[in-house]
């Protein structure tokens, strides 16, 4: 079986960020949190207040309580801070965890470019990032549905990006499904950031925290209320454009100018990161 | 360089210099190894040997001067340059909840695939057939050693760069280590730079020496040629100080001193107890000064620079 090499250096790299425990800690989180979710959005102090704002706007509990509702909810309540940790922590350690381990001397023995194993960690860690936020909406939607007893009609109310949609189960599932492929792209620029600081001469612990302090940072300001005009500028406000699938009419334009930022600011991570990479000593 | 029956050189460094900061890690260092040789990097600890291994591996970058591998430029074509190098580093550094063989392969199918059997003929020779499978992680050290020694035989090397390769190992590791590099080095004909602070390890495998202190080069070449061509000799007699003056007046020795009379060049040892006895000293002693190599490093990096680099 002749597999040609960048398969060969691809799978290899896989298997190195797969075999690690602490990659799938993301997926261990978010599963529990949506089983904590389901748990107590069933309990009768949420339910209440749900009902309530169903009721306000003329809709039925009964007919919004499933999957789809609950893994929407989590999700818009969940992935811009929780997401970015384990992006954060996972990507943060793609070099600078070799170069500290030494593994990174090792494989630099070889005679093998730098951008070479740049971009195959760079590939692993933007797969890594796809399969995580994939697996928020699947496993969501899963949870939900075993929880509630099927899809049902999907309800998203989201105060920070000013959303507040209904829709029958199909349309839902349209809405969902492409708002969670929305959600594998924008991430990938944490992931991007994260392994830019990866790059530098720092701990993979600092590197971590260092985006989730960008991320953290960027986050509140967005947040506050007086600085709306500055919205564009924040990161965390184009990281939330999959929100907007969720609108009553798709804002496609505004969606596709935040994807297009986000693009933008990926590759310009991903270019920094090389460029420190490739020059930089590593020493042991 | 005094090795005519040498091959060509497998590795050159031309006038490399490399700062980290304000602190002058390798000064203006030019090196020739040559093929066939095990060579030794020998100096105190942060004496530039670890940063002349990075530099050659093209892991650590020069602020100035060429390095060359086989005649290739490490930096300009480094997959020449390093298609056939295997290297080890003080620490072996794996992906330790692996196998031996899941990482043998990790290291290795960077530049392609690795053939099983290959990977079972490197463990054979670094004896680690039965354990290969294990996890990286119940490894001894001693053991992480030999994988790592296994790693760097993968890509068929002529060149193996060994950096501190006894550091932390116990004394039957270090025999252990010190067998298979000869071995590798009388049965297949591998070229081997090792760098160490241990005298006692390079003096029993190195046929050629560089000796760096801060950095510096202080000297470089076959060190058993230079100790023996020093012609030091050992004299006792009843009037020391009277015999060396004497013998300096013959033209017999060309220096004197505790411990340090050499004869010169065109002299023989007989020359000197002929003299003694026809000038009535009585020989206590007189012998061949065999220099250890804790001798020739002492004497060397007191001398500094004027040692002369070959």
């Amino acid at each position: 079986m002749n597999q040609p090499l960048f398969a060969i250096q691809l799978r290899n790299e896989a298997v190195k960020l797969f075999s690690r425990k602490r990659t799938y800690l993301g997926f261990v989180v978010f599963l529990v949190i949506q089983l904590v979710m389901v748990w107590l959005l069933r309990q009768p102090l949420p339910m209440k207040g749900i009902t309530s704002l169903l009721a306000n706007n003329g809709f039925a509990v009964e007919d919004y309580s499933g999957g789809l509702t609950m893994a929407a909810f989590t999700m818009v309540f969940t992935v811009a801070l929780v997401c970015g940790l384990y992006l954060a922590l996972v990507s943060g350690d793609l070099i600078a965890k070799e170069i500290e381990d030494g593994t990174m001397r090792l494989i630099l023995t070889r005679p093998v470019s730098r951008t070479e194993v740049f971009v195959m960690k760079a590939m692993v860690g933007a797969a890594h990032t796809a399969l995580l936020m994939l697996f928020v909406g699947v496993s969501g939607l899963l949870v939900g549905w075993a929880g509630h007893g099927g899809l049902g009609r999907l309800l998203v109310y989201a105060p920070l990006e000013g959303v507040f949609g209904v829709f029958s189960p199909g349309e839902g599932l349209f809405r969902f499904a492409l708002a969670t492929l929305c959600m594998a792209l924008t991430y990938q620029a944490v992931s991007a950031l994260a392994l830019m600081f990866s790059c530098l001469r720092l701990r993979p612990a600092t590197a971590t925290v260092l985006t989730l302090s960008v991320l953290y940072v960027d986050f509140v300001l967005n947040t506050v209320p007086y600085l709306a005009s500055f919205k564009p500028w924040f990161l965390a406000h184009h990281l939330s454009c999959w929100v907007k699938f969720f609108h009553p009419e798709i804002p496609w334009v505004d969606i596709l100018s935040s994807l297009l930022v986000l693009l933008g600011l990926t590759m310009s991570f991903l270019l920094a990161g090389l460029g420190f990479f490739t020059t930089r000593d590593i020493k042991g | 360089m005094s090795s005519q029956h040498y091959e060509p050189s497998m590795v050159s460094l031309k006038s490399v210099t490399k700062r980290f900061g304000h602190r002058l890690a390798v000064d203006d260092v030019s090196l020739e190894v040559p093929k066939g040789t095990i060579f030794g990097l020998l100096g105190h600890n942060g004496a530039g040997k670890s940063s002349i291994i990075g530099m050659l591996l093209g892991q650590v970058f020069p602020d100035e001067g060429t390095l060359l591998i086989n005649g290739h430029d490490v930096f300009a074509h480094r997959r020449r340059a390093l298609a056939r190098v295997g290297a080890i580093f003080e620490t072996p550094a794996f992906y330790n909840h692996l196998s031996g063989e899941k990482n043998l392969r990790l290291f290795c199918e960077y530049t392609g695939r690795v053939h099983p059997k290959r990977i079972a003929e490197v463990a054979e020779i670094v004896g680690l057939s039965q354990r290969i499978g294990d996890p990286v992680e119940v490894y001894s050290h001693g053991m992480r050693q030999r994988l790592a020694l296994a790693q760097a035989l993968l890509p068929d090397p002529s060149l193996l760069i060994l950096d501190e390769p006894t550091e932390g190992l116990d004394p039957e590791g270090i025999i252990e280590m010190r067998g298979l590099i000869r071995k590798l080095h009388s049965g297949w004909g591998i070229t081997i730079l090792a760098s160490s602070h241990l005298l006692s390890e390079m003096e029993q495998l190195c046929s050629h020496l560089a000796i760096l202190r801060e950095g510096e080069l202080l000297y470089s070449g076959e060190w058993r040629k230079e100790i023996s061509a020093q012609k030091r000799i050992r004299l006792r007699t009843g009037r020391q100080s009277d015999a060396e003056t004497g013998l300096q007046k013959a033209g017999l020795v060309s220096s004197a001193g505790p411990g340090a009379i050499r004869l010169t060049s065109d002299r023989k040892i007989s020359d000197v107890a002929e003299w003694l006895v026809m000038a009535g000293f009585r020989i206590e002693e007189l012998a061949q000064d065999n220099m250890s190599l804790e001798d020739f490093y002492l004497e060397t990096t007191r001398k500094g620079r004027s040692a002369g680099v070959q």
